[in-house]
């Protein structure tokens, strides 16, 4: 009876059910979880990119464009938080950048979620290697650029940053993101 | 059925070293090679294809009976899968850091050969106990594997084990080490040095 044809028929769509049951099951028990830790980690980087804030309300979101304002205890404006997706080297890379409140610099910049390299472009999520030089970044003279050559810290131009050895493509990436952020910025919220 | 009468212990035994999934069956070489950048990813992916192994060889072992020959490939596939995407879901639920620096390799354990192989090799021919040891020997002998190659990489490559600087100052990393090329080489001489002491064992 095990060869019968109506028999593998029934076995195969009894694992299959019962497969996608359970499947569905623990997909629906552990959803909340990751969403949740999804917007607790946006909540948690918009207050880090944004020094001051105790907490955030939404300006804009445009697809996978996100303007947040970062306010102080009194409700009072201290910058802005803005969240962007773009190519890295093997997927897209989610990042999020904090403004000052006139727009003129980058205070700090974190990314949220990459897939590159592990030990090469996944350093772009690393403060040491590459996040370090996002500090302070002056967007009155253009577009951030890599600093060719690679230079110490304290003598990089303000608007240019460091990419890292070995992982120019991820470097761009980002760049590109940041610079696409701040023109789309421009745009959408004159 | 159970062709080989070998004792309980053997059947965990042979995994570590005798048939070790990597250094000897040479299979599942794509993780192998890919996830060993730093030693966490080693511990989380061997905890992941542990738990998946032994899900599986159990469920298949207790199923073998009941499974038709000639689409056995396909319910393996079916019940591995499942469990696979429950431990994708667990960590990305409660180990989100994790999840994310193993990246596309939890999802990619289905086509991991080590639990294809084990499961028709094994389980679709022994009974539960016996796949418990094998899964649970297989295991152990992957993870250490992992674990060595992960340490090598990280430390020479990177300077750190386990995320903390060991190395001091002096040291300059090489690069190639975490780069795919320092996968091969690791694992290359890896199989080459057990293969010799293989080769010695035997003789003596």
């Amino acid at each position: 009876m095990k060869e019968k044809s109506y028999y593998i028929i029934l076995f195969l769509t009894f694992v299959s059910v019962v497969a996608g049951g359970l499947l569905a099951y623990f997909s629906a028990y552990t959803a909340p979880y990751i969403a949740a830790d999804k917007k607790k980690q946006l909540e948690q980087a918009i207050l880090d990119v944004v020094p001051g804030a105790v907490k955030s309300r939404t300006v804009k979101e445009v697809g996978d464009f996100k303007v947040y304002e970062g306010l102080d205890g009194d409700g009072k404006s201290l910058g802005y938080a803005v969240f962007a997706v773009g190519p890295g080297f093997s997927d897209k890379i989610s990042l999020i950048f904090g403004m000052d409140a006139k727009r003129e610099k980058i205070t700090l910049m974190r990314v949220l979620e990459q897939k590159d390299t592990p030990g090469l472009g996944a350093k772009v999520a690393d403060e040491e290697s590459f996040l370090k030089f996002w500090k302070e970044r002056d967007l009155t003279k253009g577009e951030i650029l890599l600093a060719k050559p690679p230079k110490e810290a304290s003598s990089l131009k303000p608007n240019e940053v460091n990419a890292i050895s070995g992982a120019t493509i991820s470097s761009r990436g980002v760049v590109a993101i940041v610079n696409g952020a701040v023109a789309q910025l421009k745009k959408e919220v004159p | 059925m159970a062709s080989q009468q070998n004792s309980l212990s053997y059947e965990f035994i042979k995994g570590i070293w005798k048939e070790n999934p990597n250094l000897v069956a040479l299979l599942g070489m794509c993780p192998t090679l890919a996830i060993t950048t730093s030693l966490q990813n080693a511990v989380g992916m061997s905890l992941a294809v542990a738990f998946c192994l032994l899900c599986s060889e159990v469920f298949i072992a207790a199923l073998r009976n009941l499974i038709p020959t000639q689409v056995r490939m396909a319910a393996f596939i079916v019940i591995i899968a499942a469990f696979v995407t429950i431990s994708d879901l667990y960590l990305r639920a409660f180990q989100p850091s994790l999840s994310k620096s193993l990246g596309p390799f939890v999802p990619l354990i289905v086509v991991n050969c080590i639990i294809m192989g084990r499961v028709e090799a094994f389980s679709s021919k022994n009974g539960v106990i016996r796949s418990i040891l094998d899964s649970l020997g297989m295991s152990v002998g992957y993870g250490l594997v992992l674990f060595v190659i992960s340490g090598i990489r990280e430390l020479i490559g990177n300077g750190t084990l386990m995320g903390y600087r060991v190395m001091g100052s002096w040291w300059d990393n090489w690069l190639v080490m975490i780069l795919p090329a320092g996968a091969f080489l690791t694992l290359g001489s890896l199989l080459g040095l057990a293969q010799f002491m293989q080769s010695k064992l035997k003789k003596s």
